[in-house]
């Protein structure tokens, strides 16, 4: 490291060099200079906003350049500086292209973990090269890792490949798993599920080819396996625990991404299962659940979409004694049958509860085909039935209580003085 | 939008810390040189060629550096203030590499390149004419220098380290080099496997031997083809087509591959280039004998020596030029030039009046035309032709005279 430290320093050597300088100075005092003039008034219009600032900042670097360049100096310096600028800015402009076309989460993914560090290192490696080879700045050596001699371009390059393995191999592996579900007609569940399985084992493949490909000694890293795996026992076993809950869970198909599950009473859809964590979203009110994959593990859980996506709901309502319970029966599971998102088979039922104080009390139960529905469909169900009541003549009747008292006796527990 | 912000303090951070910076390192200061001081400050890039067919790697850096340490830190000692940094590229992406930087002004002050590879950085305006005084250009081989001379005299880069041609063997199958070329035809006879280049660069070495230098010299000079020089082309042919009938000396068109079959086993003997030896002593170690190129009827070989020379960019401050200057002339004073040829055998100082051990540079005797006049590959083929029978000898001799007189110009 002391070596590139030393690398690093002498270029500023290059310093001394006007027209290096001149180049340098340039774009900083370019890119604020909009910014000036438009805070001392000289900007009028949509100059003074800030992407026509930025713009023209741009522009002024562009003319230089060329300018300098028409004059015999040199000006590639600058001109690269203000491409990097550009493309910089370019890359906010990726969520809103690909928003029609790709979900916003995955877009955010794909600029915040792939575009821009890649952009970064790109723009980086582009400098250098103006500098200095960089190349051999890679064979700067790091010293020997579990017997491996390590350099600084091994190691950065394990460590570029390594992120990109990571982040990048999601969007292929979840077109795999696209591919198999079109072929073999496996679920959604299953197909996000081959997804994470299929991202893993490129991830871990990945991984032990750049191990492979640094020199490290298979024998060493076995024995600081071994010896890390007590460490791993008492410090983090929680994090390992969880992976491999994680994992299993992935292979088992117990819990996928898209399952909805049961939380505290509440549905709650799987969105991603992460190697620690599985992030669930609660549609009463928009919440993100982070919960340990060993939760899954050793806990019962109740889902609806294990087999099957349906769920059967249910909605109770009362009806006054005089009407007949056959007639009340057929109402109800007509009118269910009719709301929107009702499935038609199986078929919507109902029954004759129980005889309450003031009205028997009926339950209607009903298919929907998407567990999180639950609450909309029932309401329009329950909705659906206080029009056909009223349209029937059928009456939903209030709580009747009989109080009888004696002239000249208060009725039994009341207090004196109320 | 919300990537602006931090984009203008980055900005006020740039331009603050290298205002801040540079006044710091003295650059937008007023100088600090007191009158009379000459002391020689700054860091200067050197740029330094490695041959294509060696590969850039840890082994050959941690090589290069013991090699070059030395001379880098005599030189820091006499100039405790000026650095020498050294940057390290292929030889056949320098040029490329060179264009990309000095389009940004940060190109190299120095390169240490092949004698071919200066003069393309030369003709793409990547480096400078040579600034030297003319005592010290005379103390240099004057062949050697005029390679890279133009008629006006300028010079385009500075002759540091002659590279010349040997040749190279096998001792576990040749105890002893043959050293002259009827020796080397009789081994080759008697089943020494024998391998010669098939390109008038790589063979002219043959000229000296076979006694024809000075005929190919005056073509060069553009002297008419009178019927004494071209008897002595038809000798030189005479020697190949007797050379091309034994059975175990093969022509090859690649000298590189003559290399790879020597250091494979599967030749015994070869000329190579001084760059060849390193790859060499990888794969022959201790078994790998260099020894001086035949001799014959005509006299010593005139092997065409590689040139290490050094180039001045365009883009150096004043400062970092006076520097490369006072580098350059360390570099070819004779104290220097002895040390850096007894550390590598395979080199031969640039100073034609240098003493050296006994039997260093006996063998060397360059021949008085640029190596790029020579027309290598096009004499390589007239060669060609001719031993596969499709030249007779008279054919192939106007076609050598048409090659030698039809030789590109280069500054």
């Amino acid at each position: 490291m002391d070596e590139l430290l030393r690398e690093m320093i002498a270029w500023l050597g290059f310093l001394s060099r006007g027209p290096v300088l001149t180049q340098l100075l340039a774009v900083p005092a370019l890119w604020l200079l909009p910014g000036a003039l438009a805070r001392w008034g000289w900007l009028r219009g949509p100059l003074r906003r800030r992407p026509w600032q930025r713009g023209l900042a741009l522009l002024a670097m562009a003319s230089l350049a060329l300018a300098l360049h028409a004059g015999g100096q040199p000006s590639a310096l600058l001109a690269i500086l203000a491409g990097l600028l550009a493309g910089w800015q370019a890359l906010a402009l990726v969520p809103q292209l690909l928003a029609p076309h790709v979900e916003a989460h995955a877009v955010q993914v794909l600029t915040t973990r792939l575009l821009r560090p890649l952009f970064l290192v790109v723009a980086l490696l582009l400098l250098v090269r103006l500098l200095d080879n960089p190349a051999v700045l890679g064979l700067i050596p790091l010293g020997t890792w579990v017997g491996s001699a390590m350099t600084l371009g091994s190691l950065l390059g394990a460590l570029l490949l390594l992120y990109v393995l990571i982040m990048g191999m999601e969007p292929p592996t979840a077109a795999v798993a696209w591919l198999a579900q079109r072929f073999l007609g496996i679920s959604d569940g299953s197909r996000r599920a081959m997804a994470v399985i299929l991202h893993y084992a490129v991830v871990g493949l990945g991984l032990l080819w750049i191990l492979d490909r640094l020199g490290v000694n298979r024998t060493a890293l076995v024995a600081v396996a071994g010896g890390l795996s007590v460490g791993v026992g008492f410090g983090i076993k929680e994090v390992v625990s969880n992976f491999i809950s994680g994992l299993w869970l992935l292979i088992e198909g117990s819990v996928r991404p898209g399952d909805v599950l049961i939380v505290d009473g509440e549905a709650c859809q799987v969105r991603r299962l992460g190697p620690r964590a599985a992030i669930l979203w609660r549609d009463r009110d928009n919440a993100e659940l982070l919960i340990p994959n060993q939760t899954f593990f050793t806990n019962a859980t109740v889902t609806y979409t294990h087999t099957d996506s349906l769920r059967r709901c249910q909605v109770t309502v009362g009806a006054a004694f005089r009407h007949p319970p056959a007639k009340v029966i057929s109402l109800l599971e007509r009118t269910a049958a009719s709301v929107e998102g009702v499935l038609p088979a199986p078929p919507a039922r109902a029954f004759l509860l129980s005889y309450g104080d003031s009205a028997i009390q009926y339950a209607v139960r009903f298919w929907i085909a998407s567990a999180l529905d639950n609450t909309s469909t029932s309401s329009a169900v329950q909705q659906a039935i206080w029009q056909s009541f009223g349209d029937n003549g059928i009456e939903i009747p209030y709580p009747h209580q009989v109080e009888i008292s004696q002239r000249g006796q208060e009725p039994p527990g009341s207090a004196p003085g109320r | 939008m919300g990537a602006s912000k931090p984009l203008r303090r980055l900005a006020v951070l740039v331009a603050a810390l290298l205002t801040g910076g540079l006044v710091g390192c003295g650059v937008l200061a007023p100088s600090r040189r007191s009158p009379g001081d000459n002391e020689l400050r700054g860091v200067v890039f050197l740029a330094m060629g490695i041959p294509n067919d060696e590969t850039i790697d840890t082994e050959l850096m941690e090589g290069l550096k013991v090699r070059l340490a030395m001379t880098l830190q005599e030189f820091h000692r006499i100039h405790p203030q000026a650095q020498v940094q050294l940057q390290l590229y292929s030889e056949d992406r320098l040029p490329q590499e060179a264009r990309l930087r000095g389009a940004a002004g940060t190109s190299p002050d120095l390169l240490l390149v092949n004698d071919s590879t200066a003069a393309d950085l030369h003709q793409m305006g990547l480096t400078r004419k040579v600034r030297m005084p003319v005592e010290l250009l005379r103390r240099l081989d004057h062949a050697a220098v005029r390679r890279h001379q133009s008629p006006t005299g300028e010079v385009s880069s500075l002759p540091v380290l002659l590279l010349p041609q040997l040749a190279c063997f096998d001792r576990r199958r040749l105890p002893r080099a043959p050293e002259t070329l009827d020796a080397l035809l009789a081994d080759a006879g008697r089943g020494l496997r024998v391998g010669l280049p098939l390109d008038g660069f790589n063979l002219a070495w043959t000229f000296g031997s076979l006694g024809v230098a000075s005929s190919v010299e005056e073509l060069f000079a553009g002297q008419p083809a009178t019927t004494e020089r071209r008897a002595a082309l038809g000798r030189w042919l005479d020697w190949l087509k007797r050379a091309d009938q034994v059975p175990d000396l093969n022509f090859q068109l690649s000298q590189s591959q003559l290399v790879n079959d020597l250091g494979e086993g599967r030749l015994d003997w070869t000329s190579c280039r001084s760059t060849h030896l390193a790859r060499l002593r990888q794969d022959l170690g201790e078994h790998l004998g260099i020894a001086p190129l035949p001799a014959g009827p005509g006299g010593l070989p005139t092997p065409l020596s590689r040139q290490r020379v050094l180039a001045f960019g365009r883009d150096s401050s004043l400062e970092q030029q006076r520097v490369a200057e006072a580098f350059a002339r360390f570099v070819v004073r004779p104290l220097t030039q002895r040390n850096l040829a007894l550390q590598r055998e395979e080199v031969v100082p640039v100073i034609s009046s240098l003493r050296l051990p006994p039997g260093r540079k006996g063998t060397l005797r360059l021949l008085e035309f640029r190596s790029g006049d020579l027309q290598g590959e096009a004499m390589g083929r007239v060669v060609s032709r001719f031993l596969y029978g499709d030249l007779d000898q008279e054919g192939a001799i106007d076609g050598l005279v048409r090659t030698i007189q039809a030789k590109p110009l280069r500054p």
